[in-house]
């Protein structure tokens, strides 16, 4: 019995000196931070004039409300009052606006990000790239002309420029929005695979989804992509 | 009790020099990190044209309020004419987006924040200072910024049928970085859990990375004040690769 007690006894020393150092830790880790944040905030805050009765309050009211209409009128004619399309290309969706509302949203596929390496020269990068592009033709029945790549990646030789090879037509859907630079917004076979990040740069969208952004943004139209 | 003392003498002895150090650990450590804080404070302070720290407008609510839209307004009409994608992290509203030329191009609500009052409560020289369009100087993240799968051209057409896409890790997004205003961001995703429910790990984050702190710095020397947000990782990650190296960020609160 007595030999119990004394085991007991160690054991509640042992716990003691353990809840010490799980209290100290815990002081040590999440308190101290907390009063640091708050010291320094508190230091911040402080001002030597609390003294309010020298403003003239409703003129000073009067002129910043004058201030925030302007630059709230300003702050809305950034925004492109007519239609424009939005990517999202790390989840890939997109958003179709027109008047400030969104009229149609969902899933499309952007670039694979697969890097493509020919040799110590030559690689391809297939990534969407960000920032905002323009629409600057819009194309029915498009077809597509296969650059170099198409057929690197499939192991093929690649045919000179214009050769009848590089033409293939019905890949693209019904309608192609031509970004500049190679890049468009268009439709695909591989409809099941919309909403990954398949392609080499390019937008591609659902047929439905793709009329409809056809039909909406006409030419100069701003796309952002991010 | 005295024969209880001398029993268990060792245990007594322990348990007090273990109190004595912890304790002599943590003041000093509180002392080393107050004193890193005012040094901090004094170096803020003395960027700051006193006239702005004691504007009497600041101490009215109603003003307060409308200048604090003024300055988010102006912050995005001067960000607007950059070409590059920026951040813009609004306190007042929990919201954390990503605008381009002026367009809202993308929002998240913020799910949580620590400290719950970030910079609620400063003058109006500070203010100004902590809403001021910054740099991204230093950024860190357990994900890529650009996925890149590397990839050897192959040489002919069976070769070609035998690449696999390895599809890359995708865990939790973790993106910590240090903004030239001296603030430090950590933005967290959060998962689904297998009932595609929120996995909410507030604490749990909290205490890893105020670990990961004291584990990097036994004791501070520099204080920089650090905004812990939580978004849905989806929209943490989109958020993410959307913002460039080196981007702008613009708070409002």
């Amino acid at each position: 019995m007595e030999k119990v007690k004394t085991i007991l006894i160690w054991i509640l020393f042992v716990a003691a000196i353990a809840a010490i150092i799980v209290l100290f830790a815990y002081v040590n880790v999440n308190t101290i931070p907390e009063k640091q944040f708050a010291r320094y905030q508190a230091e911040l805050s402080k001002t030597a004039n609390t003294d309010t009765t020298s403003l003239n309050r409703e003129n000073e009211i009067k002129a910043l409300n004058k201030k925030l209409d302007a630059l709230n009128k300003r702050t809305q004619r950034l925004t492109p009052g007519n239609a424009f399309l939005i990517i999202n290309t790390t989840n890939n969706t997109f958003e179709l606006y027109k008047n400030n509302q969104i009229i149609r949203q969902g899933r499309c596929s952007t670039g694979s990000f697969i890097h493509l390496e020919v040799d110590s020269t030559k690689s391809f990068t297939f990534e969407t790239p960000k920032g905002v592009m323009t629409v600057q033709n819009k194309v029915t029945n498009p077809v597509w002309t296969k650059p170099d790549w198409a057929f690197i990646e499939e192991g093929l030789p690649v045919p000179p420029p214009g050769h009848s090879s590089r033409r293939e037509p019905n890949v693209l859907g019904d309608y192609a929005l031509k970004l500049g630079d190679g890049y468009m917004i268009h439709g695909t076979l591989y409809q099941r695979l919309i909403g990954s990040p398949v392609t080499h740069g390019c937008v591609r969208l659902l047929d439905d989804d793709l009329e409809a952004v056809y039909t909406t943004l006409p030419v100069g139209s701003k796309v952002f992509i991010y | 009790m005295k024969e209880f003392i001398k029993r268990y003498k060792f245990g007594f002895i322990a348990f007090f020099t273990v109190l004595v150090i912890m304790l002599a650990i943590t003041v000093f450590r509180y002392m080393k990190s107050m004193e890193a804080v005012d040094k901090a404070v004094n170096k803020k302070l003395s960027l700051i044209p006193e006239a702005e720290i004691n504007d009497a407008g600041w101490n009215s609510p109603e003003i307060q309020e409308k200048k604090k839209e003024i300055h988010w307004l102006e912050r995005h009409l001067t960000l607007a004419k950059s070409d590059s994608l920026n951040l813009g992290i609004n306190l007042a509203d929990s919201i954390v987006q990503v605008q381009l030329k002026g367009t809202v191009l993308f929002q998240a609500k913020i799910q949580k924040q620590n400290p719950a009052q970030f910079y609620n409560e400063l003058n109006y020289g500070t203010y100004l200072d902590f809403t001021k369009i910054a740099r991204i100087s230093d950024e860190q993240a357990n994900i890529l910024k650009r996925p890149l799968k590397r990839i050897q051209a192959p040489k002919n057409e069976d070769e070609a049928a035998k690449i696999k896409h390895d599809s890359i890790p995708d865990p939790l997004l973790v993106w910590k970085f240090k903004l030239d205003n001296q603030i430090e961001v950590v933005i967290t995703g959060i998962g689904l859990n297998k009932d595609s429910v929120a996995d909410l790990r507030f604490d749990e984050d909290m205490l890893r990375y105020n670990v990961e702190k004291v584990k990097q710095k036994w004791v501070t020397e520099h204080y920089i004040p650090t905004l812990y947000i939580w978004l849905n990782d989806k929209d943490a990650k989109a958020i993410y690769r959307a913002i460039p190296e080196k981007g702008k960020v613009v708070f409002r609160n």
